[in-house]
């Protein structure tokens, strides 16, 4: 009688064991930036197997997104983001399935509402198609992974919601992935 | 008092465990190679002790009988250097040693989490396996359509491959 979570647990050994194979071998920073983000993920909360893959092709978008941008880099990045989003917005405007909610608006929600997206894509957007210039993309994908360790924080500050211990590890994954990428790849420029 | 499938269960838990770190801490990599058809032996074991005879067979001749020996050739074929004796590991191999031991933790953690629906031997299939993984495979309701996924990413993996050793003139 051989219970299932043995097999779970050699399974996690080598795993592990892999794990140190790929990164002892090779500079394989990717790999832990993985990892990272696979904690972040608290499994206290429901998933469902939908979310998990929209989550994946959202990062392979972001992905495809850098390393167009990346290719792009000779044209003129504010228009190419125009471009994109607004191919973005007629794309997911089927998706909607009630319009009233947006029409009934206020005025300070229409307000709200550019300032969301003029500064926090537009810009941000305008910005990373900017920084591709300088940056090689893998450089520029790692240093944006800080974005999402950041909103834990501020939502911590601001709303006093304490983050799961499974996300600060994630976190603490990323930081030192990216400290470890930082300290060891600065000479190559 | 372990009976008889829980100590073939240790024994092939070792020669997994053993010869996996013995891939990835050899300097040879041939020997590295040789002990990785070692760690695919021991885990064609387990599927025996899981009665998944069909995969048993499936790893024995795929992996140990195919792939294993493709890196054999790959790694004499390629990079005479890296049949050397030198240092394979690079500076950092510290901090991997550390964050797979916290991956370690982080699984077994997880796994313990639902651990009380695991405390069971999982039920025998019966029947003919091989072919009900046949009908799985070919079945629209089932399995069809990521099995013709995987055949068309093997055909692009190849076409690439082909690509990439293309003698441009």
């Amino acid at each position: 009688m051989i219970p299932l979570s043995w097999y779970l647990y050699l399974s996690a050994a080598l795993f592990a064991v892999g794990l140190y194979g790929v990164l002892a071998r090779k500079n394989a920073i990717a790999i832990m930036l993985g990892i990272g983000l696979f904690l972040m993920e608290s499994p206290t909360s429901p998933t469902s197997a939908v979310g998990n893959l929209v989550a994946l092709l959202s990062g392979v978008g972001f992905a495809l997104v850098t390393i167009f941008f990346r290719r792009l880099r000779a044209l003129h990045g504010p228009s190419i983001v125009c471009l994109c989003n607004l191919a973005t917005g007629f794309g997911a405007a089927p998706l909607v399935h009630d319009y009233s909610a947006i029409l009934g608006l206020t005025l300070s929600g229409w307000a709200a509402l550019i300032l969301l997206g003029s500064v926090q894509i537009g810009l941000s957007y305008i910005l990373y198609a900017a920084a591709l210039k300088r940056v090689k993309p893998l450089r520029a994908a790692t240093i944006s992974l800080i974005e999402p360790i950041l909103n834990p924080v501020l939502v911590f500050l601001l709303l006093h919601e304490v983050p799961s211990s499974l996300a600060i590890l994630g976190a603490v994954a990323i930081l030192g992935a990216i400290m470890m990428d930082l300290r060891l790849n600065s000479n190559e420029q | 008092m372990p009976d008889a499938t829980q100590v073939m269960f240790f024994l092939s838990a070792a020669l997994i465990l053993v010869s996996a770190v013995l891939v990835v801490t050899v300097r040879n990599l041939v020997h590295a190679a040789l002990w990785l058809i070692a760690t695919l032996f021991g885990v064609a074991m387990l599927y025996v002790l899981l009665e998944a005879g069909f995969l048993a067979v499936v790893q024995v001749v795929v992996y140990i009988g195919a792939i294993a020996i493709l890196f054999i050739f790959a790694v004499m074929l390629t990079r005479r250097d890296l049949l050397s004796k030198t240092q394979q590991t690079n500076p950092n191999w510290p901090v991997a040693l550390g964050v797979s031991a916290l991956a370690l933790v982080g699984i077994a953690y997880i796994v313990r989490g639902f651990a009380f629906s695991l405390e069971r031997t999982p039920a025998p299939l019966t029947g003919d396996t091989l072919q009900m993984l046949g009908e799985a495979l070919t079945s629209p309701n089932l399995f069809v359509l990521p099995f013709e996924v995987a055949s068309v990413l093997l055909l692009a993996a190849l076409i690439g491959s082909v690509y990439l050793a293309w003698n441009k003139k």
